[in-house]
């Protein structure tokens, strides 16, 4: 059984899992969802492989209120970059969501990338494993966890202030 | 030294918590194998033949005294007492608990070291010129450049899972001693129009693939470097193949797509980033360069040395070839050679750490620098100070007088520690040293490069070897086979080799005759790799298998 963990339940970039609820969620391949009618399209979530060509099809994915990107083992990177092209270049703001070989230790990542909901096993949901999400306080770089989607009603991309030198540590 | 901020402390911190609980949870069943592998490796630990080994990063070979302690300290306490110096200017440790590493990883925190990315299919460590900031020859210092890219790259969430690592090195300089030709992307700060930019190299590398990099953007301002850079990563991360991981590098998508299109891919990547949020302002670049601390060089008005007091051919021979000019009027750089016969290339003890870091603090500012020939600097000593510092480098073995001569061997740790390794380095290496030993001959001989593998992953860059020699396996045999003709200067040229491979005893007669059949060829002033491009192979084939007909 999975659990999907949504939009609503981030807030500023803290993946709450405690709001998780269980999913039996199926999708369409993007191959399948080529053949339906134009306008049975947005009652449908797609997933897309990850070799999956995001440039070529956005217009066609444009009015969904979810596009769902498949993670087919957990090393798996592309998916990465497609979240953020769709909302850095695309600036698509509804929801796009992690399926598949998805783990709690790299939600954080996904999320930076603009992922903005995510089906995960319920193995993966111990305290021991969540505790995985606590780690991290700051970054070292922009990202798209802060580009406007329609969950957080942000006005525009975050950027990335430098240290300050004489906030510097002498050893 | 860049000066960590608050923020990059929290950083390591966390990064070093959050391992500790990953190993937790891989001790107690949590975490499968497969996946707890994929996270220790970005941490920089393996799992080798003997122990696990530790890479820790030491970015653009940057260390100041209190690291270098720190790492001696380490090296006692959780290790044998000695680390080992890689090609890629980082240190690692071959005999860590697995149960201690997070323990060393809170040590490393404590003076602003990390082991983060110097493993995994990641954007590892970046490297840059050892001489940079000192070297006469410098259009720009090149590390706040390489500091920037450290951090942006450091757990960067769009780039963690790529097809396979990602090496950047980045030159300030005319001559190359950072090898941006063999690097996935090789930054060159350039000139153009009174304004310097960089020059963009993708898709270099050694390995099973020896490839020279291909020049994508012959001029980058230097405010759009990181936009650059996501573009190039994008695109790798996007098309770079994942069906086979000999093929997975940049170097094989470059090649497969030609330099021009993948060019042309990056530069439409490129405008759709360019200008964004990840775009580097004069205020970023002055803040930046003010969060290093200088040296407090003093106005002397001293001529460049010509020798040292007294008239020891010894310290003659460590002045002439391990001392190189500095850029400041009365100071000098000075190389500490870690080639010392009996020694495996770039092993340092805890003891020698412990004194380079006291000479560090004496003579050079507490700043210790670390060569991609695995030896060691201190940058920024008074002319006047040499021979108290060549008297007690000399006390400690440490004065060997080979700074880019035949016995200054690079070479990587190969079967006596690497699982990956088809035959052993180290033996080889000293086998050959063992014969260069009278120090007029080693002079009289001149600049060579001889670079030693264990396998075709080739970490001791064999490839760029005058003098290649890489460990093969012969139905259970170590063989080694022998290249000539390579080079990692701005020269870049890949080795050639030279025929079937000898057994490992076969090896120091057989390196000798090329070195022999150098010597027979060359023009006065002429070094090894000048006569080898001068003369071409042949020559060298006749001289490598005497008897049989060229």
């Amino acid at each position: 059984m999975n659990k999907l963990i949504k939009p609503e339940s981030l807030t500023s970039g803290t993946v709450m899992i405690s709001t998780a609820e269980q999913t039996n969620q199926t999708y369409l391949a993007w191959s399948d969802y080529l053949e339906l009618e134009e306008t049975t399209l947005s009652k449908q979530p797609v997933l897309l492989e990850p070799d999956v060509d995001i440039d070529e099809i956005y217009q066609r994915l444009k009015p969904l209120s979810l596009i769902a990107l498949n993670f087919p083992s957990f090393y798996e990177g592309r998916p990465y970059s497609t979240a953020a092209i769709l909302r850095q270049r695309y600036h698509y703001q509804a929801d796009i969501r992690a399926v598949g070989a998805v783990r709690v230790d790299q939600l954080n990542q996904m999320y930076r990338c603009g992922f903005s909901s995510f089906e995960i096993s319920n193995d993966q949901l111990t305290d021991t494993r969540t505790a995985a999400l606590q780690f991290f306080s700051s970054c070292q770089q922009n990202d798209s966890s802060d580009a406007p989607t329609l969950a957080n009603n942000n006005q525009q991309l975050w950027s990335k202030a430098w240290a300050e030198p004489n906030s510097m540590i002498r050893i | 030294m860049y000066q960590y901020s608050e923020s990059d402390q929290t950083l390591i911190e966390e990064r070093a918590a959050q391992f500790k609980n990953q190993t937790r949870r891989f001790l107690d069943g949590d975490m499968e194998p497969e996946e707890f592998q994929q996270h220790r490796l970005r941490n920089g630990l393996y799992l080798q033949k003997l122990a696990p080994m530790l890479r820790v990063a030491i970015p653009y070979g940057m260390l100041s005294s209190n690291q270098l302690r720190k790492l001696a300290y380490i090296s006692e306490k959780y290790d044998k007492g000695y680390g080992h110096l890689t090609t890629r200017q980082n240190m690692q440790f071959n005999w860590p608990k697995l149960e201690q590493v997070p323990e060393i990883l809170e040590q490393l925190s404590s003076v602003q070291m990390h082991a983060i990315q110097t493993s995994g299919s990641c954007i590892r460590n970046v490297t840059a010129d050892q001489f940079a900031g000192v070297a006469g020859d410098e259009l720009e210092d090149p590390r706040p450049w390489a500091e920037m890219i450290r951090q942006w790259s450091t757990l960067h969430p769009e780039f963690n899972w790529l097809p396979r690592k990602f090496k950047i090195a980045v030159s300030g300089s005319d001559h190359d001693r950072a090898a941006v030709k063999v690097h996935d992307i090789g930054l060159k700060l350039v000139t153009k129009e009174n304004t310097t930019g960089f020059q963009v190299w993708v898709g270099g590398g050694l390995g099973r693939t020896p490839i020279i990099a291909s020049e994508i953007k012959p001029f980058l301002d230097k405010e759009h470097l990181l936009t650059y850079l996501t573009a190039v990563l994008r695109v790798y991360n996007r098309l770079g193949r994942r069906d086979n991981k000999y093929k997975a590098r940049i170097k094989i998508l470059v090649k497969a797509l030609g330099a021009e299109t993948f060019a042309q891919r990056v530069e439409s990547e490129w405008l759709t980033l360019k200008d964004g949020p990840d775009t580097i302002s004069q205020v970023d670049i002055d803040q930046f360069k003010r969060c290093f601390s200088h040296p407090d060089y003093l106005d002397l008005n001293t001529k460049p040395i010509e020798r040292l007091a007294g008239t020891d051919t010894q310290s003659q021979a460590w002045l002439d070839h391990n001392v190189l000019p500095h850029k400041k009027t009365g100071y000098a750089i000075v190389n500490i050679s870690l080639k010392n016969l009996g020694t495996a290339p770039g092993d340092i003890t805890a003891e020698q750490m412990n004194l380079i870091a006291e000479l560090a603090d004496d003579y050079s500012f507490g700043e210790i620098r670390v060569t991609h020939e695995q030896n060691l600097v201190l940058a920024d000593v008074r002319q006047s100070e040499l021979l108290n510092l060549w008297q007690k480098l000399k006390k400690a073995d440490l004065a060997t007088a080979n700074l880019g001569l035949i016995s200054d061997v690079i070479c990587c740790p190969g079967g006596d520690f690497c699982s990956l390794a088809n035959a052993r380095s180290i033996p080889i290496a000293e086998a050959i040293q063992s014969q260069y030993q009278q120090i007029q001959e080693v002079i009289d001989i001149g600049a060579v490069d001889i670079n030693i593998s264990g396998c075709m992953n080739a970490c001791g860059h064999h490839h760029v070897g005058n003098i290649g020699v890489l460990g093969v396996d012969k139905k259970g045999q170590e063989y080694y086979q022998v290249s000539v003709g390579g080079n990692a200067s701005e020269q870049t040229q890949l080795a050639r080799i030279l025929g079937p491979a000898f057994p490992a005893e076969e090896i120091p007669q057989a390196v000798d005759r090329l070195v022999q059949c150098y010597r027979q060829y060359r023009l006065p002033q002429e070094n090894f790799i000048q006569t080898f491009n001068r003369v071409g192979i042949d020559a060298f084939k006749v001289a490598a298998y005497p008897g049989i007909a060229a």
